[in-house]
Parts: C-alpha cells; structure tokens; sequence
C-alpha cells in the first residue's frame, strides 16, 4: 500500500473522542474506497479534514470561561 | 461523570435538600414511601444539569418550586473524567425565570452575574454540552431512568446516535447537506450569469488573430507610407539633377580628355628635354659626337646656342604644364566621378519608386486584410490596381543609362516627373488606408476589450462555480465517509449493547436467560436456555421484560458514556423494580455495579430495599418532612 493510501498526515493519537473515532475509521476505510475506479486521494483527504476540522471543538470549555 | 453533592433549596416537596460524601463508586439506594421524596431527588439533578425534569416541561417548570416559596435552586457538584469538579448552580422562580451559574474548583472562574444571567446561560449552555457531551433527550434515554414504563428509545433517534457516537456525524451531514444545496443553488443561480455574458461573448465572435493581423498590417502600411514619404521628398529635392549635371558631366569628361591628351605629350617632352640636358651638362663629348654623327656641323650650332640659354627653361616649364595637365585631368575625373555617384544615386531613387509603383501595395498585406479592403472600397485603387504598365517602360532602361550621363536629360526629367506623380497619388491612398486601418484596429481593440470583460467576467464566475462543485463533491465525498463510519459505529454499538446485556442478562435473571438479539430496530430476541432458542420479547413475562429493558438501557448507557468521554458515569434508576419479585429485586442489585466498568455510580430509588444488600449510600426519604440531610 503507497504511503499515500496509510493517511500518514491523520495522527489518531493527537485527536480525541468523535474526531479520534473518525481518524481511526478512515485509516480502514481509504483502503476500501481506493479499490474504486473514480477514487481522487486529495478529494478524500480534503473531505477527512472538513469533517474533522467540524468534529473538533474548536472552543474548549476552559476557553469559554476564560472569554468570560 | 460522577456527582460528588447535591444541595437544594425550595425544590419540589424539599425546603433544603442536602446529600454529601456520596462515593464514586457503587450502589446509592434513596428509600421512602410514596410521596416522600425519591423522584424529587432525581429531577433536582435533572434540573441543574438541563434546566428542565422528566416529568416537567419548560411551560410548568415554575412548578418545581416549593409550594408558598418564590424560587428553588439546586447546586450540583460532579466530575468529569478528565478529573475537573464543576460546581452547577440553576434556579427558577415563580415566573419560570431561570438563571445559572457555573463555577469550577480550583479555578477562578466564576459565573455568577446574575445581572448578565441570560447572557451567561448560553455559554454555560455550551460549556455544559462539551463537559457532559450529551444532551436532556440522550441523558433521559440511558443515565436517567424515568418511574415508568421501561422502553427502549426510537433508533432513529438522536439520543440512540449521542449513545453509538454518531450524533456528531447526523449534525455535520446535515449541515454539509444544507452547505451542498446552498452550494448548487449558489450555482443554478449563476447560471443565468453565465449564460448572459456567454451570449454576448458569442455576439463579439472575436477572432483572436485579427487584431494582430490588422496591427501588422498597420505596421507594413506605415512603414510603406514611411518609405514613399522619404522617397518623394528625395525625388522632389533631386528631380532635376540630373539635367542639371548632365552638362558638367559632359564638361567634365571633354576637359579630362584634353588634358589627358596635354600630359602624355608634356610628358615625352619634358623627358626629353631633361635627357637633352643631362647629356649637355654631364656628357657633352658624347652628345656633340651624336649630333655630328646624325644631323650635321649646322644642327650643332643651333643646338648649342639653344642649350647654352633655353635647354635648362624649357624642360622646367615643359615639366610644369606636364603636371598641370596631370592635375586637372585628375580633377576633373573626380569631378566626374563625384556626379557619376550623384547620378547612381538618383538611378536608385528612381529604381526604388520604380519598384513602389510598379508593386501592389495590397501584396504586402496579410490576405484577410487584402479581402477586407476589397470588401469595402468600391472603387479599386491604385494599390489594389497598378498603374499601366507602359509608363514606367522606359524607367528600367533610364536607370541603367543613368549611370555615366548616357540617358536623354529630357527623357529622364519626364520619366521622373510621371514617377512623382503617381507616388504621390499613391501616397495620398496609403496613408488613407492606412487611417483607416487604425479605426479599424481602434474598433478591434474595444470589441477585445469588451470580450477581455467578459472572460474576466466569465472566468471569476466559473472559479466560483468550479469552489461551489468542488465544495458539494468534497462534501458528497465527507458525507459518504460519515455514513460508513456512521454504520460503522452503529454496528460495534449493536454489538456491544448486545454483548454488555448478555453480560447483565444472566445476572439479573438468575441465569435463566444468557443470550439476547438486537435487531436495527431495537427489537430484541432473547434466548431461553430451557427452550433452547430465541424467543420474542412479547413472549417473556413482563417482569422478565422488565429485566431484559434494564440490562438494555445500562448497555446504552456504557455505550453513551464511552461515546461522550465518560470513563465514570452515574445512572439514577428511579423505582426500576416496581414489577420485580424480591428474588429479581436483589439478583439485581446485586449485580448492578458489576455488569459495567464504566458505570460505576449507581442510584436506586425504591420504596424498600433488602437489608442484606451491599451499598455505598444509604439516603432515606422522610414522610411529612421537608428536609433532607444526609
């Protein structure tokens, strides 16, 4: 498998909860979906970071009371 | 998370509620008869975490406050996995007003304006979705049992995907969903857009090679007008030197003959004479010997009184005419070359008009420029038609006699003459043509300015349409992978509900019944070790249904915790064994904290409880009181 295909830039270990669930799911899952004929790696790719850029909470609770 | 106190003033039946040193671990019983308080306990947890109760809506929480008292308030103090302590804070009064604070231990923090209450509520709000992470719905659906009946929760709701931890996904499909619409409508939108300025490019049919074409042509022309302007001003300077020089060439040449002719006889003559005298002054024996010899006693004479006085004179001045005669033949041979240079100049003039008069000016033209001046004069001219052919005949023949003055001066003042006069006509029509091969260039230029705009146009248009489709199909892309985690996640949930309440199933069952099924519908199947297969749900005793639904929803609610980032969970059970016999009844409770490593805190209300049971915490409900201590 190219190193491409392993997701190396997707650390599970520096995500946690949802978005560590996901990373981990998507390290499986792009093996699969590289098999299709239409598979672009970069859509892919781009596609994980959205979704984890929403999974991730971009606001902790220690930064909302420090807000306050 | 684990509750740590529980304090609570005017809420419900209690004027002052107050649970403390509850453990982290194990079973909490909270025992009372009908009306003393045991729900209560409940909704006040319920109340400070979400605002609101199982049984209280929004409209009727003002209810929550202790009859003839103007507002409750509860402060829950709890712990979350990653070991902070919160201390909540919420009160309602008699309008239903609510207020809430949020402090943390060991921190400054402390929101407690109750001047900015509402303000601070949605960030509290916040804060508490991501400290708990869960909501009221998934909360009532697991660590909450309700008194009533034990059912399961819908699976296509959003507290069963809170609990299989995929809610985060559903939310961020149906936003990418809503983004992808927004997104194609943004570009069914700039279709139009498209359209229109596509037409008007098509109007403009710009070819993109005109325009260079007519710049090069503009450049042929001018040069052409450049070079037919030099050439007439030099024709007009020059139009009559040739007459003019054709007699003092002539001049010139008879002189150079004369005194061609003069140098070569001064020259034999002053040879002899200087050899006549030499011979006298250093020979005279031998010369006087020769004249003897040759022309007598008489010819001496003379010549020795020629030589005595004029031999010496007539060769310095034989010598003198000589190399004057050398000199002016020489000068009048560059006089001569200087207007034979004068005429070759004049011939290539007359050469050169030749050629522009005798070249279709249109020739030079690319031929697309050639068809559009076709196209638009009516009337041919003389770049498009050359003048007859049969006024310029003699014009070569002139310019290679014009070399050394051969050609007829009248004939060639003519010749020259026609010449000027067609190059001028023709002069006139370049530089027509050429003027209005600028306008046309000037109106090519503002038809490619007006295109430049539009493709500037359509070209920002399709960047932003190319974003909108790369958008929708990177989140068509994040939608399909959610949905594989999604069923992903759905299916190890399903496994591990159907794994954690086989593990509670027997326990609380006496091992009479060991393994169960759970369809996508949360419809379960249980296997009878007696019958030796899987039986429905409406198959079992109520009691057992009962058991199998309790084994259920702490299944759920270790699949919450987990899923939310709970390592320690309490559950509140209020009256779980209303239909219980005694032997289920403690079979239960006693296998209650060990069915799950993650809930590890257990409350329990009942009426009574066995008193050979193992418990963390005993709180006892009082009939008639409206304080609890404990």
């Amino acid at each position: 498998m190219s190193a491409e295909l392993e997701l190396r830039w997707l650390k599970t270990d520096r995500v946690r909860g949802a978005a560590k669930r996901f990373a981990e799911f998507c390290k499986e899952d792009v093996k699969s979906q590289s098999e299709a004929e239409d598979f672009d790696i970069d859509k892919y790719e781009d596609a994980i970071k959205l979704v984890l850029e929403k999974l991730d909470d971009s606001i902790s609770v220690e930064e909302l009371f420090n807000a306050n | 998370m684990l509750i740590k106190s529980l304090e609570a003033l005017n809420f419900r039946k209690y004027t002052k509620l107050s649970v403390n040193d509850i453990p982290e671990s194990g079973v909490i019983t909270i025992e009372g008869s009908n009306e003393s308080g045991k729900t209560s306990i409940g909704e006040s947890i319920c109340f400070a975490l979400f605002g609101r109760t199982f049984f209280q809506d929004e409209k009727s929480l003002s209810k929550l406050v202790c009859w003839g008292r103007d507002i409750a308030e509860v402060t829950l103090t709890f712990k979350t996995s990653d070991d902070i302590t919160y201390s909540l804070w919420r009160s309602i009064n008699r309008e239903g007003e609510i207020k809430v604070k949020l402090n943390t231990f060991n921190e400054t923090v402390n929101i407690k304006d109750d001047d900015n209450a509402l303000a601070d509520k949605d960030k509290i709000e916040e804060a508490l979705a991501k400290i708990l992470g869960f909501d009221f719905d998934a909360f009532s659906n697991s660590f909450y049992l309700a008194q009533r009946e034990l059912t399961s929760p819908d699976p296509q709701s959003f507290s069963i995907k809170q609990m299989a931890g995929i809610s985060a996904y559903a939310k961020i499909t149906d936003a990418l969903e809503l983004s992808n619409q927004r997104h194609a409508a943004s570009v069914e939108e700039l279709k139009p857009e498209v359209e229109s300025n596509q037409v008007q490019l098509d109007g403009i049919d710009l070819d993109e090679t005109w325009l260079p074409e007519l710049i090069d042509a503009e450049e042929t022309i001018g040069n052409e007008q450049k070079g037919r302007e030099q050439l007439l001003s030099r024709l007009n300077e020059d139009d009559q030197l040739y007459v003019n020089n054709f007699a003092s060439f002539n001049a010139a040449k008879k002189s150079s003959g004369l005194f061609g002719f003069l140098g070569k006889l001064g020259f034999v003559t002053t040879a002899i004479l200087w050899l006549l005298w030499i011979m006298n002054t250093y020979y005279p024996e031998n010369l006087i010997e020769f004249l003897l010899n040759n022309f007598g006693d008489s010819a001496l004479t003379n010549f020795a009184g020629f030589a005595e006085n004029w031999l010496l004179p007539a060769a310095i001045i034989s010598t003198i005419i000589t190399l004057f005669s050398w000199f002016m033949r020489k000068s009048s041979t560059t006089k001569m070359a200087s207007l034979n240079d004068e005429a070759k100049g004049f011939s290539s003039l007359l050469e050169e008009g030749h050629g522009y008069v005798t070249t279709l000016a249109e020739s030079l033209l690319p031929e697309r420029v050639v068809q559009l001046l076709h196209d638009r004069d009516t009337e041919p001219t003389t770049l498009q038609v050359l003048p007859p052919r049969e006024q310029f005949n003699n014009l070569t023949r002139l310019v290679g006699d014009a070399h050394d003055y051969h050609a007829d001066p009248e004939e060639m003042s003519a010749a020259s003459t026609r010449l000027i006069e067609v190059l001028k006509k023709q002069e006139a029509e370049v530089a027509d043509l050429n003027s209005k091969i600028l306008d046309d260039i000037s109106g090519e230029k503002v038809r490619a300015d007006q295109a430049g705009e539009l493709r500037a146009k359509l070209h920002g248009l399709f960047k932003v349409i190319d974003k909108c489709n790369y958008s929708i199909e990177t989140q068509t892309i994040a939608i399909g992978i959610m949905q594989r985690a999604a069923s992903d996640s759905i299916d190890k949930f399903n496994q591990n509900i159907s794994d954690v309440s086989a593990n509670a199933l027997p326990n609380f069952t006496d091992n009479r019944y060991s393994k169960l099924k759970i369809a996508e519908d949360f419809s379960v199947q249980i296997y009878s070790d007696e019958k030796k297969d899987y039986m429905d749900f409406d198959e079992i005793s109520s009691g057992t249904q009962r058991q199998v639904m309790l084994s259920l929803r702490i299944a759920m609610s270790e699949q919450l915790s987990v899923n939310s980032g709970n390592d320690e969970q309490f559950i509140f059970l209020d009256e779980p064994f209303a239909f219980f016999d005694q032997t289920r009844t403690n079979s239960t409770l006693e296998n209650l904290p060990k069915v799950s490593d993650v809930i590890n805190q257990v409350w329990i209300s009942a009426q009574e409880f066995p008193n050979n049971i193992n418990v963390a915490k005993q709180i006892k409900c009082p009939s008639g009181k409206s304080e609890l201590i404990v």
